[in-house]
């Protein structure tokens, strides 16, 4: 199948193997699945040609580069029953070839030399053959240094010279991922043109008549390809500005196309037939909304397609809500230490006996003023939350509970300076215990090592401004004048 | 307005045009109009009179008859020069109609004759100057040569006259060439021809650098293969041990100089070959020598069979019994004195060839250069013994300091230099050579496969002479010498040729340079979808405002600002606001995580744990200018006004 979008590409990519480049650079940014796709397809159809095709995630150490690339090369898949083993040459081989460099260069040679052990008329063909190793994701070779110049003078190295060629295939430029002083040659660069919109709506098209062919059920029909075109342009036209990955859109298709027929298929007069033009027009229109939503949810993948069907949604804030109310204590007070610069405290939460309940705050408003040249101050909730000390916490948890909550015990004998009650309550153990646990469940965080004895505890805020929000609306706390900078 | 057919002998109702402007119906007169020069109008009056010479077109319909390619080109020409005008009437049309073709086709030229038209028209405009074919330059032949294909679907015929390049006299002489025209055999022609020059570029001839290098009397290269050959020679044939160092830049045949030289040795040696890159230390080096050994001697060279850690420690996934058997091959790192001072008493010499010579010096106490130096001091000749040689090639010009002292005088301190060709004649003729590859016999349509040789050849030719494609090549040339850049670009040059422009051409050549040599940082970015370019315009401002390094928060924050800012004003149109679309978070981080994937957004701290995603900060390598070009390409009004927008 020809895949829309890449006919130039295609050509160029069949011209190249008749007599390809010792190594070879394709660069994607935009959809790397869908070349990859088109280059196993295009390889895998190549005469008198043997590739391999390895994903440098997949395989994450030379080892499984080596065995990849060797298997895939000699046509040779491992088999359980006889203990996996990786191929290697019929006349009693004395070593494996995955252990270094040197050894997989003498397998890549010994690949081509078998054959002439083997068959005599399957001889000729691999001695000719073209060998290509494919090798997708190319940017994680940078994690073994190692490996990666080695790969790109394959050709020179293992002598096997016009007979090898190494094809990178990568999202990232080559100028990103080269090797230091130029150990590397340059490749040959091919760069993938971006698909069109036309382009992919062909893509999703394709797709449909692929589904249709491998498992057809109720909803992919190709009777019913006319209202699936008009389908998706409805949604590419939505969504395209959006992503441009045919891919992403083919799974938000998926999740509403079923209902879409169904539907259809219900307004429609006749058993069989497709519903009109204008009931389609307003089938369509009242999907739109659904396309959008499915989208902003789906692209993020928030949820899954099945899921996101049936109306369900995982709320991630289900657990939190239902916290103690000294945890949300604990948590506001984080968010205020991390959000607020520590100098501040003592404005903001600072009561002398006298005059309790009064608020300092600093007049004339805003941050501080931009002198001419000077860089302006990013807030702090942009650059993220900031650490602070147990100490800082306690204290300002102290205020805050003070301030905010209604003691139905008033008088307690020998205290008799305002707030020394919740001092006692604040530093109480069960309040350290709260704090460790709310740090296990990473709605705090701990940036000091846990085995470490000297100095308090340095911790972080790791709730985000929406639930700090929510919580002092819970609480009653009047979260916004307690933030030195106001959002 | 309206128009009067004085005469006519045309007969084709259904070619009746409407031009936009005024609804008239003009009669398509003929659908190959005379070239400019050809037509002659007169303005005034409110009257325009075009008048056709009878005469000027009998004496041209023979010519035009074998040779519509050269006539076309006028044709799209004039109008190129007309399309702009509303006012006037076109009496060619404003499109090549197939209709139309077919129609002329199938009528004699005879029919074809229009005495003249009159129109009555009130000429509002200055009469224009048409522009002649010959005032047009090179910069505009492009546009023209990219409207061509709509044109070939119509008529497939006129393909090879299609080349941009279209002013040089001699392609004039290719398009009136009769069977240069049977288009059908190009494709496959063409596709044949760059298989072959594709083929040619695998093995690159040597570079002649004959004409214009008077002061050297032979090239550097020639020298030092004769030198390096001497060498290996006097060590095979006489027994001398010998050591030298072949330095020169990336490309300039090092590797191919002592292939070469190994090729010509009279006897054969043992060839060990050694790479910096893959033997990466001396156990793995060892390793290597032990192998090359064991396959071109058939002989095990193992030192101690009982040593306890000989071999298999790096290779947990061996069994014992495997273990046992690559003992046999495999001699501890302790043994690599011994291992070295065995190669003396193999049977024939031995040559041994470092590549990446400098990467060796690096090892812990230059262990094997010191041994295989040493060896190489100590081979006596006449003593009996085989002979070693060792070759070490590098492109580092230091190597010699690295090498430590008593490493240094163990070595002989020769050293072969290569260079790259000097002039640039060596790379015209290289050109020349490898894109007039003939094509390999095929035996089925041959006269076509001659006649697209000798047009090639032709074309080949003007190309080499084009006084651009000569100083683009000097350009490359004074930038790096490497044969191997020539070779990437002629390998994308011979890819950019398609059937509407078959021959290649100095336009060719400077959009393969500026893919393979001068890559722009980011082409694509116009292609980028709606959030990833809020999120680079944001980046933009961010920079602007002094924070070159930001986190997802910040360019999130500038987003939602814009935003708001810019539908602000209460105004709707079809009940949606025309302001720029939102986004919500969770698509602007997936955009924001493709850019981190594709390395467009550089981490600038280390990733820890207890940074959540939104925070870490990155810095973006997209550059200002980049980004306003791209922006101004998609033509988003709603970005463009935020790019440009002072914050």
């Amino acid at each position: 199948m020809d895949t829309p979008g890449y006919h130039e590409f295609a050509d160029n990519i069949k011209t190249l193997l008749t007599s390809p480049p010792p190594f070879l650079y394709i660069r994607d940014s935009n959809t790397p699945r869908i070349t990859s796709y088109v280059l196993n397809s295009i390889l895998a159809s190549g005469e008198n040609l043997r590739y391999a095709h390895v994903d440098a995630i997949a395989c994450f150490t030379p080892r499984l580069i080596f065995d990849g690339v060797l298997n895939a090369l000699a046509r040779w898949s491992p088999r359980w029953s006889d203990g996996c083993a990786n191929w290697s040459k019929e006349d009693a081989s004395d070593e494996a070839y995955n252990t270094s460099l040197g050894s997989f260069m003498r397998g890549l040679r010994d690949i081509r030399s078998d054959a002439t052990s083997t068959g005599k008329g399957k001889a000729k063909a691999i001695e000719d053959a073209q060998m290509v190793i494919l090798i997708e994701n190319a940017d994680r070779l940078t994690a073994m240094p190692n490996l990666m110049v080695p790969l790109t003078r394959l050709a020179e190295l293992s002598q096997l010279d016009t007979s090898l060629s190494v094809i990178f295939l990568s999202r990232v430029r080559w100028e990103d991922i080269r090797p230091p002083l130029g150990a590397s040659p340059d490749p040959f660069v091919v760069d993938v043109q971006p698909l069109t919109k036309d382009d992919a709506t062909q893509f999703l098209e394709a797709n449909y008549l692929r589904i249709c062919a491998e498992n057809p059920c109720d909803a992919y029909d190709p009777s019913f390809l006319p209202l699936y075109k008009q389908f998706v342009s409805a949604v590419v036209s939505i969504n395209f500005p959006f992503t441009h990955d045919p891919n992403e859109l083919a799974y938000v298709i998926a999740a509403q196309w079923p209902h879409f027929i169904g539907a259809a298929l219900r307004e429609a007069s006749d058993e069989d037939a497709l519903p009109d033009e204008p009931t389609r027009m307003r089938l369509l229109r009242s999907f739109t909304a659904s396309m959008t939503t499915a989208f902003e949810s789906l692209y993020p993948r928030e949820t899954h397609a099945a899921d996101w069907v049936e109306g369900l949604s995982t709320d991630t804030n289900a657990s939190s809500s239902s916290l103690p109310r000294m945890h949300k204590y604990i948590l506001l007070a984080s968010y205020i230490a991390s959000s607020n610069p520590p100098k501040t405290d003592l404005r903001m939460f600072g009561r002398g006996l006298d005059e309790r309940g009064k608020k300092k705050k600093r007049k004339g408003g805003g941050g501080a003023r931009q002198g001419a040249g000077k860089v302006a101050k990013v807030p702090q909730r942009l650059i993220g939350p900031s650490s602070f000390p147990l100490d800082r916490l306690v204290a300002i948890l102290g205020a805050l509970v003070e301030e905010n909550e209604e003691y139905r015990v008033e008088v307690h004998e020998g205290m008799s300076i305002p707030g020394e009650w919740t001092d006692m309550e604040v530093s109480r153990v069960g309040v350290l215990g709260t704090i460790s646990e709310l740090t296990r469940m990473r709605l705090l965080q701990r940036t000091t090592a846990v085995d470490k004895l000297d100095g308090p505890p340095v911790l972080k805020c790791a709730i985000s401004y929406e639930t700090a929000l929510e919580y002092a609306r819970e609480l009653g706390v009047p979260l916004v004048d307690l933030l030195w900078e106001t959002a | 307005m309206a128009v009067k057919r004085k005469a006519s002998t045309l007969e084709a109702p259904n070619l009746k045009r409407r031009t936009r402007s005024s609804g008239a119906v003009v009669e398509p007169l003929d659908s190959l109009p005379a070239t400019p020069t050809k037509v002659i109008r007169t303005y005034g009056s409110g009257r325009t009179r075009t008048v056709l010479a009878q005469t000027q077109r009998e004496n041209e319909a023979d010519i035009l008859e074998g040779d519509e390619g050269s006539r076309e080109i006028p044709h799209e020409n004039s109008i190129d020069s007309e399309s702009g005008s509303e006012d006037e009437l076109m009496l060619s049309p404003s499109r090549p109609s197939r209709n139309a073709r077919v129609t002329r086709t199938g009528t004699p030229s005879s029919r074809r004759v229009m005495e003249s038209v009159e129109i009555i028209t009130p000429s509002k405009r200055a009469p224009r100057i048409y522009p002649s074919r010959s005032s047009r330059n090179l910069s505009e032949t492009p546009d023209s040569s990219s409207r061509l294909p709509s044109v070939q679907q119509s008529e497939r015929s006129q393909t090879p006259e299609k080349s941009p390049h279209l002013t040089s006299p001699k392609m004039n002489m290719w398009a009136i060439n009769p069977a240069a025209s049977n288009a059908r055999y190009v494709r496959p022609c063409l596709n044949m021809q760059k298989r072959a020059i594709l083929r040619a570029l695998q093995s690159l001839p040597d570079t002649r650098a004959d004409e214009g290098d008077e002061d050297e009397e032979q090239p550097r290269n020639e020298t030092v293969m004769q030198q390096l050959d001497d060498l290996l020679k006097a060590t095979v044939t006489r027994g001398e041990g010998n050591s030298c160092l072949l330095l020169g830049p990336r490309g300039s045949g090092k590797s191919r100089i002592v292939e070469r030289c190994i090729a010509n040795v009279p006897q054969k040696p043992i060839i060990i070959r050694l790479s910096g890159w893959t033997e990466y230390n001396d156990r793995l080096a060892m390793r290597e020598i032990a192998h090359q050994l064991f396959q071109q001697t058939g002989t095990a060279y193992n030192i101690d069979e009982n040593d306890p850690d000989a071999a298999g420690e790096d290779s947990p996934f061996l069994d014992t019994i495997e273990t046992e058997q690559n003992r046999l091959l495999l001699p501890p790192p302790s043994h690599l004195p011994a291992l070295i001072s065995t190669l003396p008493t193999l049977s024939r010499p031995t040559i041994v060839i470092l590549d990446s010579f400098d990467l060796f010096a690096l090892h812990p106490r230059q262990a094997l250069l010191y041994c295989l130096l040493d060896t190489v001091q100590n081979c006596r000749a006449g003593s009996g013994r085989s002979a070693l040689a060792v070759i070490g090639i590098t492109s580092r010009l230091d190597t010699t300091n690295l090498l430590e002292k008593r490493v240094k005088s163990r070595f002989s301190g020769r050293t072969l230099r290569t260079a790259h060709p000097r002039v640039l004649n060596a790379w015209t003729g290289l050109v020349q050579e490898v894109l007039s590859t003939p094509l390999s016999g095929n035996e089925d349509n041959e006269e076509h496969v001659e006649t697209w040789q000798s047009s090639w050849k032709a074309n080949i030719e003007t190309f080499i002479a084009d006084d651009a494609v000569a100083s683009l090549l000097r350009e490359v040339f004074a930038v790096s010498k490497d044969i191997r850049l020539l070779r990437h670009l002629l390998m994308g040059l011979v890819l950019q040729l398609t059937e509407a422009s078959p021959y290649p051409s100095a336009s060719h050549l400077s959009a393969v340079i500026s893919a393979q040599r001068l890559r722009l940082q980011h082409g694509e970015l116009h292609a980028l979808p709606y959030p990833s370019l809020c999120l680079l315009i944001a980046c933009m401002h961010s920079r602007t405002a002094g924070h070159d390094t930001f986190t997802f928060e910040m360019l999130y924050e500038r987003f939602i600002r814009q935003v708001r800012a810019s539908t602000a004003a209460p105004v709707q149109v079809n009940g949606g606001s025309i302001g720029m679309v939102r986004c919500p978070r969770p698509v602007m981080m997936g955009a924001f995580e493709e850019f981190i994937a594709s390395r467009i957004f550089v981490c600038v701290m280390p990733a820890t744990a207890v940074v959540s995603k939104e925070f870490i900060k990155y810095r973006c390598t997209v550059e200002f200018d980049d980004l306003r070009k791209a922006v101004a390409r998609t033509g988003h009004a709603h970005l463009k006004r935020w790019m440009n927008k002072p914050q």
